[in-house]
């Protein structure tokens, strides 16, 4: 059996997050979510993996081309819409197949029940349907499907993960997979409605935090690196290659450390927080319910909560940050939600900040003694 | 007739312990397991090898260059990517050029099932049974022939499992030729079969014992089977004051000191310094060059080669690599004070004794406890009085 | 490549010839004995044709990918080459130099000439002393001698069960086997089988059979230790990317930061910390990155820096001293080689600085800093001019005593950065334009060295690189609307002259392109074109400007339809002089 793996789209709403990678390539738990897509097939034994790309796309496609088994790489050039990134894929599929999303994390119990039907949908219960394509449902089949409802009839939803047959193509219409399916359901076929055990997606970058913390559950127990005897861990902790943990820090798991991080001495990394490469945490930070990326840098006496941090951030001594909520808009959206910091790409701040309740943009630079609180700052600006 | 030995993979199951060595050069009874069954088919009047290697292909030409020392004459086929078994049947092509046996390198198995499989007509597969057949390929046979095979069945049709010991014609090239990659992403050796099966060709050949290393833990039982058959065998000085119960062989030029009491079955490899006053206990190996002093005692484990438990130690139930070295007073659990199984990075031992799988090269400071089921990198370094537990990854250093 | 043993020879050298492909692909061939001297050879790629050469039987056999040097590249001209009766079959690498005075004696001699190539000569050469001493070995002894320049020759001939290799400054390795043996130009065809390698040293013949190697320097029998060789083969899989160029683009962050990660106070040889002065040999793309190194260590440390291209390293006859760095991706540069040896022969201390471990250039060497760029595959070098300047740059912090730690080690986020950078206005400038100058001052001369060199190799777009102030010696005389001029300036010294260079470049009609700082105003007012490259420390702006340029290159020649992986008429690494 075959798989399409769509990991095209940006995922405009994940912003500032993805300005160097798509939704897809985020790290959650120190892998790009579209990794555990393929770990679910590859359980499944399904080998044969083509994965769609277009939205910066060589990030991903270097990151694919590492793996160990090779996966079919089609280019999306113009990214138009779900149904039209399959499109694409269309001469490389051979029979039935299996559609999902690069960027949701779904558990390989879930795709080992629908790879056996022909014709099926993953469906979940989500508490906010309305960002979703909301399902209604009859005797286990799939009436209808009404894509992002202003007011929902139900709180069943499309994981956006289908077992299809060739045939599906033939209802591609428009660019998008909610039209075929409905034209699909139009013309009388059966659709199978499936339970899926575990499915989770990111709507807005905090929800990256909630995604963290399911899949740490996970983590594997390891510990490489170098770790004072006066380090207490506490719970799962895995620790990468040439990591210095100093004396008197406290990890309490689940956490993740990648490779070539200094931490500490005298640091609290709290519960839940997945820490990428070449992080530097200076001494008396304390850091929880976190997702650091890749070379960042934390100054000391810091208390980081409830925060996303994306790659090469330069925070200063003193940062605080801290969970919120306001009314936010969001790609044109109102909404009011509450989360904790969410910075982009090299952001560099002052010693001092307070950062509460916000999006900082890429390449933002902060003034020490600056407070962000309630606002969302685009790329390249600078807080004096 | 000549005989096939997949010796190929690394074995990552048995990590850290393969760091150096693929996994069939792991000593069982002071013996890589290799060499045992090189052992039996010669036995069975088998002269004539050819290893397939990849992973540690250094190791094995090291330890048996052309196996003139065993009276048998070695060739090797490496094979550099790990494919699966059908791809190491493929690079043995041209190099076999009969009927010929066909062994996985890592079981156990005993000279007359390798001589009664040599008289089976060919194609003919060995067969054995467990009491866990889901975790291998599970066979129905039917009047002395295979007539199904399912790999890894979540509901085994059988207690009955392919043993991995073949005995083949040289067609089964061609029939390995046409193998696809299987959904588990290698080329099997069992997807060469299937066509066999249904023209009712394959025969059974039920093997008297089998034994497979599938985890480091399997090693204790594997490594207490083997020693069962040995005779006692006092190479070494042995001094006065040394108390010896059950079988007991000592290598050349080790010295055993006075206060030592040693029971049965132990082997101590060559160039040991065991004692004074140290205590090993039963199904022990130690292997050469190994250093086990004043009131260290050891029970049931394996002890590589070159590795020094000086003073004050208790090892129970435990694996240690080659070279490392225990600081005074360091010791390893073995037992939970649940009485549950023994888990090692999550991994149900099925034990409820086990102490510790130790990489090589391993160096602890005075006074450093090692919890039950710690699994240690190659390498890894302790600072004195640590406490140890969990998974640490090589180099991994508590400092 | 040269396979004798118990298999059918022509898969694997089939096999074996994909892998060395990188050293040519304008033809190919293999030879085989079979019923006979058993031929085929075409011209063109082996990637590319679909030959499994299973018609060819025998399980002795030579094969080759060549690169013209002598006779255009066609079926002909193809190795192997055989003698007038098809008896002997031989192929070759490198140069016979006095090829056409033994040409001419052969076809008095009654020969008959069937291609242009130098090699023909030593197949007609080996057919008549094999007639006189009816022994193979003794014939190629008898005329190796006689062959002047440099060469790596396998010879096989109708009913020897024997493979003749004989070495001359070119490299030649012995895959030892099981009851077979291998014979190649490096180990990459051969580590599939073994991993067991002799290397033949200069004026070495061997006699290979399939169970023994007796190998002669001169008349006198010698032995050669076998060596274990530690590569394991990556995978060099294209993966998603249209082209090799382009993935080992995207590798270079890693590169970079794998590179200085790899190297460590200890690990930099003793005498390379303090030197005196340093010369600096190396070929093409690393020879930018030696001009590099030269600005950056004079600047930074007040060390002198001599540097000279390889091939002219031998016309210079000047007292050599301190220590001399020989730069080669492959490690099998000829010229890079050659100067290595002459430096060795002036008492200098010599370093090695290539990306293939066990390669030739790595065991001439007194000491060697192995790059980790991974196997690099496009003619065009990239990640591993990347690494190469990794390992200079790190070179410079380490006699400049950790200066530059912080600013190394974080070097891979702003190639990451810049990778992010859209080129399309640049390149749509560029894809149309007969001529292109790429100029720039100080450590960023090289580096529009650099960029006009990628440009040539795979756009084929005629580029020159440039000192600004340069230009208007001369070369102001070619400005015009259709040659663009690419500058790169960035703040510090050189950064008021450049923008009144640019100045006057605009003046005489060229379109500009620059590469500046982000957020550079005056620069950006100026030109047509802007990239912007973050700020960093200078060392790093030269990584990023090269990345940006290599970019460029890329871009144009896809733009163009160019085969960016495999240029016309170049090959990958040049093994003769």
């Amino acid at each position: 059996m075959q798989a399409v793996i769509l990991a095209a789209g940006e995922g405009k709403r994940v912003r500032p997050l993805t300005r160097s990678r798509p939704k897809a390539m985020i790290p959650v738990a120190n892998r790009p979510i579209i990794e555990y897509v393929i770990e679910a097939l590859l359980k499944n034994g399904i080998r044969d993996i083509i994965v769609v790309v277009g939205y910066r796309k060589e990030q991903v496609t270097r990151f694919l081309n590492q793996l160990e088994l090779p996966v079919e790489v089609v280019i999306q050039n113009k990214q138009l819409g779900t149904a039209h990134a399959l499109k694409c894929a269309e001469s490389h599929i051979k029979g039935d197949f299996l559609l999902l999303p690069g960027d949701n994390y779904i558990d390989h119990h879930s795709i080992g029940r629908i790879k056996e039907i022909k014709n099926a949908m993953l469906v979940k219960e989500h508490p906010s349907p309305s960002n979703f394509g909301v399902v209604l449902l009859k005797d286990g089949f799939v009436t209808g499907i009404i894509e992002k409802p202003e007011h929902s009839p139900s709180f069943m939803v499309s994981t956006g993960i289908y077992s299809l047959t060739r045939d599906f193509f033939s209802y591609i219409r428009e660019n998008d997979i909610t039209d075929a399916v409905s034209s699909m359901l139009d013309s009388d076929e059966k659709l199978q409605a499936i339970m899926a055990d575990d499915w989770q997606d990111a709507i807005y970058p905090w929800d990256l935090l909630k995604m963290n913390k399911r899949l740490l559950k996970d983590l594997p127990e390891a510990r490489e690196g170098t770790t004072s005897r006066q380090t207490i861990t506490q719970g799962t902790v895995n620790i990468g290659k040439g990591t210095t943990i100093g004396p008197n820090t406290l990890i309490s798991g689940p956490v993740i450390i990648g490779n070539d991080c200094e931490i500490g001495p005298s640091c609290c990394i709290m519960p839940n927080t997945s820490i990428g490469s070449r992080v530097k945490i200076e001494p008396f930070t304390l850091i929880g319910n976190s997702l650091v990326m890749d070379d960042t840098s934390i100054g000391s006496h810091s208390r980081i909560i409830d925060t996303v941090t994306s790659e090469g951030c330069r925070l200063a001594d003193h940062t605080t940050m801290s969970a919120s909520s306001s009314l936010m808009n969001i790609e044109g959206e109102v909404i009011k939600p509450e989360f904790g910091v969410v910075l982009g790409d090299r952001v560099i701040s002052g010693p001092f900040t307070i950062f509460k309740n916000c999006i900082v943009g890429n390449n933002v630079t902060i003034e020490g003694g600056s407070r962000v609180i309630s606002r969302i700052l685009p790329d390249e600006s600078m807080v004096i | 007739m000549e005989c096939v030995v997949l010796a190929a993979g690394e074995g990552k199951r048995m990590r850290p312990l393969t760091a150096k060595r693929p996994k069939v050069m792991l000593p069982l009874a002071n013996r890589p397991m290799i060499e045992h069954l090189v052992l039996a088919a010669r036995d069975a009047a088998i002269n004539d090898f050819v290893f397939v290697v990849g992973y540690g292909e250094r190791e094995i030409r090291k330890h048996f260059e052309d196996g003139s020392q065993w009276g048998v004459h070695i060739r090797y086929a490496p094979q550099r990517h790990q494919h699966g078994t059908a791809d190491a049947v493929r690079s043995v092509r041209d190099l076999v050029t009969g009927p010929f046996l066909l062994l996985n390198g890592d079981m156990i198995i005993k000279s007359t099932d390798i001589a009664d499989l040599r008289k089976c007509h060919p194609p003919c597969m060995s067969t054995s049974t467990t009491n866990h057949p889901g975790d291998y390929g599970v066979v129905v046979v039917e009047n002395g022939l295979v007539t199904s095979l399912e790999e890894k069945s979540k509901y085994p049709k059988s207690n009955m499992i392919n043993a991995g010991a073949y005995h083949f014609d040289p067609d089964i090239f061609d029939a390995v030729d046409s193998v696809q990659t299987s959904s588990r992403g290698e080329l099997e050796l069992t997807d060469a079969l299937f066509e066999y099966i249904a023209e009712k060709k394959m025969k059974a050949h039920q093997l008297s014992y089998w034994m497979d290393v599938g985890n480091p833990w399997d090693m204790l039982d594997a490594n207490l089977t083997l020693m069962g058959n040995l005779q006692s065998d006092l190479k070494g000085t042995v001094e006065e004051g040394v108390s010896i119960h059950g079988t007991i062989i000592v290598g050349e030029g080790s010295l055993v000191k006075s206060g030592t009491c040693i029971e049965g079955p132990c082997i101590i490899g060559k160039n040991c310094r065991i004692g004074p006053h140290a205590y090993i206990r039963g199904a022990t190996s130690v292997g050469d060059d190994c250093h086990i002093g004043h009131c260290t005692e050891l029970k049931n484990s394996i002890i590589m080669a070159g590795t020094n438990i000086p003073h004050f130690n208790y090892i129970g139930d435990s694996i240690i690599g080659t070279g490392c070295n225990f600081g005074a007073g360091t010791k390893i659990a073995n037992l939970r004070h649940d009485h549950s199984n023994v888990r090692v990075c999550g991994k149900d031992t099925r034990r409820k004794k086990f102490g510790a799988v130790i990489g090589d090269g391993v160096q602890f400071g005075i006074n450093c406890s090692i919890n039950v089921g710690t699994l240690i990198g190659s390498n890894a370094q302790f600072a004195p009085n640590s406490y140890v537990a969990g998974c640490l990854g090589e180099n991994a250093i508590i400092r | 490549m040269g396979y004798i043993g118990r298999r059918e020879a022509a898969p694997i050298i089939v096999e074996g010839l994909k892998k060395l492909e990188y050293r040519g692909y304008d033809s190919f061939g293999i030879a085989t004995i079979g019923n006979g001297i058993e031929l085929d050879k075409h011209q063109g790629r082996i990637s590319d044709s679909s030959h499994s050469a299973g018609h060819l039987k025998g399980k002795i056999g030579i094969g080759h990918t060549r690169w013209a040097t002598h006779g255009v590249p066609n079926d002909i001209n193809a190795h192997p080459h055989t003698d007038c009766l098809n008896q002997i079959a031989i192929v070759h690498n490198g140069i016979i130099e006095n090829y056409a005075d033994l040409k001419r004696e052969l076809i008095l001699r009654g020969h008959t000439f069937r291609s242009e190539t130098d090699t023909e000569v030593a197949a007609h050469l080996i057919e008549e002393a094999y007639e006189s001493e009816k022994d193979l070995l003794s014939a190629v002894q008898n005329v190796v001698p006689k062959l002047k320049g440099s060469f790596a020759l396998l010879i096989i001939s109708k009913g020897v069960d024997q493979i003749i290799a004989a070495r001359y400054a070119s490299p030649l390795v012995l895959g030892v086997g099981d009851g077979e043996f291998f014979a190649a130009s490096d180990m990459t065809p051969i580590l599939d089988y073994t991993e067991r390698a002799i290397y033949l040293e200069d004026g070495d013949i061997a006699c290979i059979t399939p169970v023994t190697v007796e190998i002669f320097n001169g008349k006198n029998q010698v032995q050669r230790p076998v060596e274990l060789v530690d590569w394991s083969i990556e995978d060099t899989r294209k993966g998603g990317f249209a082209h090799y160029m382009l993935k080992e683009i995207y590798e270079q962050p890693q590169a970079f930061y794998n590179s200085v990660r790899a190297i460590t106070r200890e690990t930099i040889p003793a005498p390379i910390r303090n030197p005196e002065s340093v010369t600096v040999v190396a070929c093409g793309s690393s020879y930018h990155a030696g001009l590099i190194f030269k600005y950056l260590l004079e600047d930074s440390c007040a060390i002198p820096v001599r540097l000279d291209f390889a091939s002219e390293f031998k016309y210079f006859s000047p007292p050599i001293k301190g220590v001399v760095i020989g730069i080669s991706q492959s490690g099998e540069t000829a010229d890079t080689l050659s100067a290595l040896k002459q430096a060795k022969g002036h008492n200098c201390t010599t370093l090695a600085i290539v990306n293939v471990l066990g390669s030739t250039i790595s065991r001439i060497a007194d000491f060697t800093l192995f790059m980790r760029a991974g196997p690099e595959i496009s003619v065009a070098a990239t990640k591993s001019f990347i690494a190469q300047l990794a390992i200079l740059m790190q070179i410079i912090d380490f006699i400049g005593d950790g200066e530059y730690e912080e600013v190394l080690l974080s070097g891979h986020r702003a190639i990451e950065e810049v990778l992010l950078m859209d080129l399309s206005g640049a390149v749509e400038l560029c894809r149309n334009a007969n001529s292109i100058f790429f100029v720039g001052r100080g450590p960023f001369y090289p580096v529009s060295l650099e960029g006009s060199l990628k440009m040539k190799e795979i756009s084929y777009i005629h580029a020159e690189g440039y000192a600004a102030g340069e230009l208007k010696h001369g070369p102001f005389a070619l400005l015009s609307k259709e040659t663009p001029v690419v500058a790169i300036c960035m703040p510090g010294e050189t950064y008021g002259v450049m923008i009144s260079n640019i100045k006057e470049m605009k003046a005489r009609g060229a379109p500009v392109i620059a590469l500046g700082e982000q957020g550079d105003l005056e620069l950006s007012d100026v030109v047509d074109i802007f990239i912007p490259l973050p700020e960093t420390h200078p060392f790093i702006q030269v990584l990023t400007s090269v990345v940006v340029l290599q970019l460029l290159a890329y871009h144009t020649a896809v733009a163009l339809n160019r085969d960016v992986d495999k240029p016309k008429n170049l090959a990958k690494s040049v093994t003769v002089e």
